[in-house]
């Protein structure tokens, strides 16, 4: 199995690598873009794989809280799924920023670097929920593995899926939010969490049931799952074709006929019908990922289906891969008889250290909460809380591990980790206050303007505005909402009093200097170009109240 | 939405709590019966509700779980854990629901969330298998859906 995943995960790799080197190379221009909602397949296919990665987490976490026995069977074949397809899922939004190497601005540092990161942004909060799960997925894997080997861990690991439990469930409810917050009407939706969450989950099962065929085994209770998840998609498809007026009839075949013939025993005893259903089922549902993201039809470029092969591709390499190097260090983990063994043992519940994790988690989400309050006052508080549980999950899941790894081998072993833990946090936390020096070409003293024709001509003006300012303020001195939004708290309307009540000189100077939430553009512009931009924002105040352009 | 349509909402979702997970069935048949009971409160909302109401889009899913919150009270096992899962599956699909259109300007109300988790801590007290603690939850959950209402109001 090993082998002929990785070969044919290198075939669909090595050519999509082209394309993830025009995408970062070109930008979004690479892609088909939608110009409503500047929304492409790096969105569409990161929603996809995220919720791949729910499959570990069900499997493994949740049944295992909720006591069904027979996760055992897939737990292990669904955690490796998890941390292949987060990986690949986090290479996407990276991606999409089109300048992945500042990638580091979506960490929420307040206005520790002089730049404001917004936590009211989902795109903070998608950085810090994917790099959480990610983390204390490989912690749950790693307390898995060294469990076969050690029983005595074993009554960690419910502790441990109760933290990952609502974790998983919270991730792929702020990659709903995403969506339901912006202002693309389309997107807003309020029940988007919980459709999300059954999404994910049942593309989870049906990559999961992929998985089990591939490797020659049967687990009906996951051809169960794939119908029972059916139906509710087919419930949440019905809900938002009366609230949207959305309706994909592919989907319904595909996501909800196509499963139903696995009630047909005959049927469901072929091995290519079973798999072949599970493959219906996330083609569809990776289709409507993409008919949510661009609700119009698309003039689709080779880097969109570049984009498409390059994640399963480096899916089937990433998964093949860890297989083969776990197989290596933890070769009981790929013996059925020991993993089928594990459910007979009968462990205790560490719940003491459980309760300590949690309140470690507790303290961390307070301490981030009010370390931001106190630098942004102005912040709606409500608006923090996404980011708030995956900190303090954080914070309880490596506490766990600690412990764990105190039972494993010695209390100092422990705290040597603790410490050395602290020590990279304080590191790299220090890197990113730091920040990276950004230069820019022209001299921030002696800046030349571009034009000469700039601060006189209205046409030059215009064209400067368009450059630099319309990206928020909009070209036509309206807010670009949907672009602000994403990134900033709405500021006050620019209307004609407000311009005047504050003065030309006093703006130019905001222009030059920042304010709030608006960069210095001082370097970028001259002094006479922010004037003559000033003035510019005027006529356009101006226009829209109706009056004359002066 | 009339109060009365939402209070109608409320006893509509309860009539298959009893029946949901008292015989053993199948998980495919059980999660089919579960989504043809969300599609009928789709249905139920579609007819008695309009999409000007802001919390219109969440209605069925809230209905959802009320019923599934009233079904754990006739569970045979784990009653507790399953009463609080259903709760904060109730309060997620509140709170998360109540963000999302805090964005569209349908202001963020509080109240509801601090009338959620005091309907639902009564079960860690209360003997979960008594005839008269599930009588009592269940009018505790009902009051908690009849003033989710009235704060919004």
């Amino acid at each position: 199995m090993n082998r002929n995943f990785l070969i044919f995960g290198l075939v669909l790799l090595l050519p999509s690598l082209f394309a993830v080197d025009s995408a970062l190379s070109i930008g979004p221009a690479s892609w088909a873009l939608s110009q409503e909602s500047f929304w492409g397949t790096p969105i569409a296919d990161f929603v996809f794989w995220i919720g791949l990665a729910h499959a570990g987490t069900l499997f493994s976490a949740i049944l295992l809280v909720l006591g069904v026995r027979w996760q055992h069977r897939v737990a292990f074949l669904a955690e490796l799924s998890t941390i292949a397809a987060l990986g690949v899922a986090a290479s996407f939004p990276l991606i999409h920023l089109g300048i992945p190497e500042a990638f580091y601005n979506m960490i929420p540092v307040g206005n520790a670097r002089s730049m404001y990161v917004n936590v009211e942004s989902p795109l903070v909060w998608d950085f810090v929920a994917i790099f959480v799960y990610g983390t204390v997925s490989v912690l749950y894997l790693l307390l898995h593995l060294f469990s076969i080997r050690n029983a005595s861990l074993e009554k960690y690991r419910r502790p441990f899926a109760w933290i990952l439990f609502p974790l998983v469930l919270w991730v792929h409810t702020i990659v709903s939010l995403d969506f339901a917050v912006t202002f693309v009407p389309g997107w807003q939706g309020a029940y988007f969490p919980l459709y999300f969450i059954f999404g994910a989950l049942f593309s989870g099962v049906a990559l999961v049931q992929i998985l089990v065929e591939l490797s020659h085994r049967r687990v009906r209770a996951v051809e169960d799952l794939l119908i029972a998840f059916s139906w509710a998609l087919l419930a949440f498809w019905m809900w938002e074709a009366n609230v949207k007026a959305v309706w994909h009839p592919e989907l319904l075949i595909f996501g909800f006929l196509v499963p139903q013939l696995l009630w047909i025993s005959k049927v469901r005893e072929i091995s290519v019908v079973r798999a072949l259903v599970a493959i219906s089922v996330m083609a569809s549902l990776w289709w409507e990922r993409i008919g949510l993201v661009q609700p119009e039809n698309l003039d689709w470029t080779w880097v969109d289906l570049g984009l498409a092969s390059f994640g399963i591709g480096a899916f089937c390499v990433a998964f093949a891969l860890l297989r083969i190097l776990l197989k290596k260090f933890f070769p009981q983990a790929f013996d059925e008889d020991v993993m089928e063994s594990l459910r007979e043992r009968v462990v205790s519940f560490e719940r003491k250290k459980f309760w300590i994790s949690v309140g470690v988690g507790t303290f961390a989400a307070g301490a981030f909460a009010v370390y931001f309050i106190w630098n942004a006052p102005a912040f709606p508080g409500v608006r923090m809380i996404p980011v708030l549980f995956p900190i303090g999950a954080l914070c309880a899941g490596i506490s766990l591990s600690l412990f764990a790894i105190a039972e494993l081998w010695k209390t100092r072993v422990a705290v040597m980790c603790a410490v050395l833990l602290a020590v990279f946090a304080v590191a790299v936390g220090g890197l990113l206050y730091r920040g990276t020096d950004v230069s820019y070409t022209e001299s921030l003293t002696t800046v030349e303007s571009v034009n000469p024709a700039l601060g006189t001509s209205k046409q030059a003006t215009a064209e400067l505005w368009n450059a630099r300012c319309a990206a928020c303020h909009g070209k036509d001195g309206n807010l670009n909402r949907k672009f602000v939004h994403e990134f900033y708290p709405l500021p006050q309307t620019l209307s004609l009093e407000r311009l005047d009540s504050l003065g030309l000189d006093s703006l130019s100077k905001v222009v030059l200097e920042g304010r709030n939430y608006m960069r210095p553009f001082r370097g970028r512009v001259t002094d006479a170009e922010a004037f003559a931009l000033v003035r510019y924002m005027r006529s356009l105040a101006v226009q829209k109240k109706g009056g004359a352009v002066p | 939405m009339t109060s009365f349509a939402y209070m109608l909402a409320a006893l509509f979702a309860m009539i298959p709590a009893p029946f949901l997970f008292k015989a053993p069935m199948r998980v495919p048949l059980r999660g089919a019966a579960i989504a043809i009971v969300l599609l009928v409160d789709e249905v139920f909302v579609w007819l008695v509700s309009s999409p000007e109401y802001p919390h219109y889009e969440l209605l069925p899913f809230q209905m959802l779980a009320l019923m599934l919150c009233v079904s754990t009270l006739f569970l045979g096992r784990r009653r507790r854990l399953y009463a609080s899962l259903a709760t904060v599956l109730w309060l997620w699909i509140d709170f998360f629901g109540m963000l999302s259109l805090s964005y569209r300007g349908v202001p963020f109300q509080w109240l509801p969330f601090a009338v959620l988790p005091l309907a639902f801590l009564p079960i860690f007290f209360m003997h979960p298998y008594k005839k008269e603690s599930r009588f009592f939850l269940a009018v505790i959950w009902a009051a908690a859906w009849i003033l989710s209402f009235v704060f919004e109001l």
